[in-house]
């Protein structure tokens, strides 16, 4: 019972981190102004600490349930890192942009989103599937 | 203020490792406690993931540059490192 309250807090982080980041990307590439300043904000509120509770809520399922002896999580612990680092990087920019009141050249996103879109895929099959 | 969130994680991380080798790794082979290292690796393993984040963030920020990412990492890997680190951040006058 508890193991599914953890894991479903978890996917609710999951989403609103994914979803934040999305929409932190598509703001530095399309918006401006005002747009940034509160995207920031919102960055540093809800997405940042949406993403440590993944962190700390998988982490502790992991622990707990003795999950670090599956190769299925370590191989999606990779892509959770590189979900991590592009998250940071947007928030970076996202900061920088805010603080220089929108001066930034925009985000070129045609890597970043696939690269998104591809980690979250490759998450959610190595979770449901448990290949190896 | 820019920096100071790196800075936290830094002293944080470096807290960590501290307690990870020097009360955790005594306890599990001189006490029998297995479980100190479980739960302070987890700890210090989360910990770890956040300040190589802000690393990541601080040089998207423009406030690191590649080398100065590689200095921080490879020094949050070695006992006491996270200390200098720290020393350095605050040195650099980033907040």
């Amino acid at each position: 019972m508890l193991y599914d309250v953890l894991k479903a807090a978890h996917i609710v982080a999951v989403i609103v981190w994914f979803g934040g980041t999305l929409v932190a990307a598509l703001v530095l590439a399309f918006g401006a102004g005002e747009a940034l300043r509160k995207f920031h904000e919102f960055d540093r509120r809800i997405t940042t600490p949406a993403m440590a509770l993944v962190w700390a809520l998988g982490l502790t399922m992991a622990v707990w349930f003795g999950w670090f002896a599956s190769a299925w999580l370590i191989a999606k612990l990779v892509f959770v890192v590189v979900l991590s680092g592009i998250h940071g990087m947007v928030s970076g920019r996202l900061r920088r942009a805010a603080a220089a009141g929108g001066e930034l050249p925009a985000l070129d996103l045609r890597l970043i989103l696939p690269a998104m879109l591809a980690c979250l895929c490759a998450i959610a099959l190595l979770v449901v599937l448990k290949p190896f | 203020m820019p920096g100071r969130t790196l800075r936290r994680l830094a002293i944080a991380e470096a807290a960590t490792l501290i307690a990870l080798l020097f009360v955790a790794v005594p306890l599990k082979h001189l006490a029998g406690l297995p479980e100190s290292t479980r739960l302070m690796g987890a700890l210090h393993g989360l910990i770890f993931l956040a300040f190589c984040w802000a690393v990541v963030r601080a040089r998207a920020e423009g406030l690191l540059n590649g080398k100065d990412m590689v200095r921080l990492v490879v020094g949050a890997c070695i006992p006491f490192g996270g200390i200098v680190n720290e020393r350095w951040l605050r040195s650099r006058a980033m907040g």
